[in-house]
């Protein structure tokens, strides 16, 4: 357990990416956070172009020393919402949930979802980055320490250079000039990057990358990791 | 111009769903703000600020309304503005009937009354809320969605309620409230 105490225990969405936590880091300083819950699309195409990485959650609740729920979702809203909430019914019986973490920050279609869900099921909703200034969220992520790296880009005029780059303090700047030119949304919940967190305050291990892949093309890409090992911090 | 923030969360986490935003909004306006929660507000606090907003809670979060810790409200002379949670306070304090109405998401608001917060006839805004009200004096009805009001005004003074999340996609609202002049 990351934060025992007499607060609430809490589920936390996670993707693997930076916004999901960064929602966790927040929510450890007043909860306890009992367990992780990972949607993973059937949809093989989903899979290997959206969550290229994401098996890498598995290794990620290992660093952090918390179980994780994984279930298959589908790619239509209507299973999505039904997976989502088998999902969570699955940690309140097994881990006692009683509210779950978020790292929504504007998408008023993936929140209100969640929301509806956890209403239904009684359950609390944190959402700690919703809204945030995405420049400050980038700032915070480094402020944090953590160690995340560009795991997919979809956007014009984000190239082959950005992928496996760590997020550090001049990779920050360079987005947020191309978000000043190109509006592209930094923050990438718009889709247009996707980040997988290595290493962060709260991980027990680290993620080492010890292999991995690029697949690019027209400004858009993947870095794949192919194998990973925990080290010890 | 300062505006006291008012915290209607009985979990600090979700300060930084509700309040939080609400804060860079009127930062970004040059605004000078005062956070408390409500358990923390007193005469003096009001006293000291110009406006005041009582900002939203959780959805599960509904310990503000059982509370008999409102005596500044009810004193209350600033004009006010109640957001979500806040709205539902308003509305109970003023002795209106609050009633369960889950309505989550973004719906199509109808403007009903001309305000010097909102100036379009339709807009769009982000629900995240169990209750609805049945709007009676002194307060009426500025604007709805389907059969819900869900903007409200005091008939006389500068008290404001949305029961929508206005800094979600209309923080224009928020804004007019902070800086528009107070008129009748």
């Amino acid at each position: 357990m990351i934060q025992p105490g007499n607060s609430m225990k809490l589920g936390a969405l996670f993707s693997g990416g930076k916004d999901s936590c960064l929602a966790i880091h927040k929510a450890c300083g007043f909860h306890e956070i009992a367990c992780l819950i990972s949607l993973i699309p059937k949809s093989e195409e989903s899979r290997i172009f959206h969550f290229p990485n994401i098996w890498v959650t598995k290794f990620q609740a290992e660093a952090m020393e918390l179980p994780i729920i994984q279930i298959e979702t589908g790619d239509e809203s209507y299973k999505e919402l039904a997976d989502l909430s088998r999902a969570l019914k699955l940690a309140m019986k097994k881990f006692g949930i009683e509210g779950i973490v978020t790292g929504a920050i504007r998408s008023t279609y993936q929140a209100s979802k969640v929301q509806k869900v956890c209403d239904r099921l009684e359950l609390w909703c944190f959402n700690p980055l919703w809204l945030k200034d995405q420049e400050e969220l980038l700032h915070e992520v480094l402020k944090e320490g953590f160690k995340t790296i560009i795991s997919g880009i979809f956007a014009y005029p984000l190239d082959r250079s950005f992928l496996g780059r760590i997020i550090d303090a001049e990779l920050v700047s360079k987005l947020l000039n191309l978000w000043r030119k190109y509006g592209i949304n930094i923050a990438g919940e718009g889709g247009e990057i996707e980040t997988t967190v290595l290493d962060a305050p709260f991980f027990k291990k680290r993620i080492e990358v010890r292999d991995y892949e690029i697949q690019y093309k027209d400004y858009s890409g993947i870095f794949k990791i192919k194998n990973l090992r925990l080290i010890d911090k | 111009m300062s505006v006291l923030l008012v915290s209607l969360c009985s979990d600090p986490l979700s300060e930084l769903e509700f309040v939080r935003p609400i804060e860079q909004i009127l930062r970004r306006q040059g605004i000078n703000i005062f956070t408390k929660h409500y358990t923390k507000v007193n005469l003096e606090d009001v006293d000291s600020t110009e406006k005041a907003i009582i900002c939203g809670s959780a959805l599960r979060d509904n310990t503000f309304l059982g509370e008999k810790t409102f005596i500044w409200l009810e004193r209350l002379d600033k004009p006010t503005l109640g957001i979500g949670s806040g709205c539902q306070l308003i509305i109970k304090i003023l002795g209106c009937e609050l009633f369960n109405k889950t309505r989550i998401g973004v719906f199509k608001v109808k403007l009903i009354k001309k305000n010097k917060l909102v100036d379009k006839k339709y807009f769009y805004a982000y629900f995240l809320t169990n209750r609805a009200a049945k709007i009676t004096k002194p307060l009426e009805a500025l604007a709805k969605v389907g059969a819900m009001e869900c903007m409200v005004k005091h008939e006389s003074r500068e008290i404001y309620g949305c029961l929508f999340h206005p800094e979600v996609i209309n923080p224009e609202i928020i804004i007019n409230f902070a800086l528009k002049p107070n008129k009748f």
